[in-house]
């Protein structure tokens, strides 16, 4: 079953991620941007990290419900020219591929040592460990980044 | 076929060459917002498998939130940049700035 799913979410992945990089218009992009992070989703629970999962599902969420009020804002924003071709830009997409197979080849094909998952621990199980103070820690600072970050960004938006 | 580790590395492996693809190639400042996302969760996916594989160890979900952290800082201060940008040059493609400077 959950090769099934992993052969389903890595297809949504890469198709969505090709869809990225070989589409022109920015519109596009982002939708093809919210179901990669769906498929990304998917991989993380099967990867056995609940938590991380539950995470991009609210940002994913946080997404849409921002595209959906901020329509207007967001359409003046994106200049969508509708006429304009692909342009293949061969040196990088050749640097990048030959990257690309060495990193898969290399470590696609070492012997790794091969445990299954222990699908009765994971990330939740995870919070009550000699690990809850980091836990705590990280926490209280991501409590204080975000409406930091909030702050300066609406700040820079008001200033000039 | 059995997923194994390797499955996953090969995933991730061609997920971060696209994502510095675009990274690379991006004339819109959205696209590179989108490139440096893919970057940091084909890292994100890679160690997530190598924690789970390995029985589950916790240090890993610690360095996922790590990197989830450092990636909210970058992303947050490129959309600051990329705002300020659009309020002096009044676009959000970077090749038409040297057409305006």
């Amino acid at each position: 079953m959950h090769d099934i799913l992993f052969y389903i979410f890595a297809a949504v992945i890469l198709l969505s991620v090709m869809r990225i990089a070989f589409i022109s218009n920015v519109k596009s992009s982002l939708k093809s941007f919210a179901y990669l992070l769906s498929g990304i989703f998917g991989l993380l629970i099967i990867t056995n990290s609940q938590l991380f999962s539950l995470l991009i599902c609210l940002l994913l969420l946080m997404i849409f419900f921002t595209a959906f009020l901020l329509k207007n804002k967001i359409n003046e924003y994106l200049i969508i020219d509708t006429g304009a071709t692909l342009k293949t830009n061969i040196f990088p997409a050749l640097v990048i591929s030959l990257l690309t197979a060495i990193l898969a080849s290399l470590f696609g094909n070492t012997r790794w040592q091969m445990i299954n998952i222990d699908y009765s621990l994971n990330s939740f199980t995870m919070i009550f460990t000699k690990y809850l103070p980091f836990i705590l820690a990280i926490s209280l600072l991501f409590s204080v980044m975000i409406p930091v970050l909030f702050r300066i960004v609406r700040l820079s938006g008001v200033k000039s | 076929m059995e997923t194994g580790i390797n499955h996953f590395i090969f995933i991730s492996a061609v997920f971060l060459g696209i994502g510095l693809y675009i990274l690379l190639t991006a004339k819109e400042a959205v696209r590179v917002l989108i490139g440096l996302s893919i970057l940091f969760s084909s890292s994100i996916l890679n160690i997530s498998a190598f924690s789970g594989f390995w029985n589950f160890n916790a240090e890993g979900q610690i360095t996922i939130f790590l990197i989830t952290a450092i990636c909210l800082l970058n992303i947050s201060a490129g959309i600051i940049l990329f705002i300020k940008h659009y309020k002096v040059y009044k676009t959000n493609q970077f090749d038409e700035v040297s057409r305006v400077e």
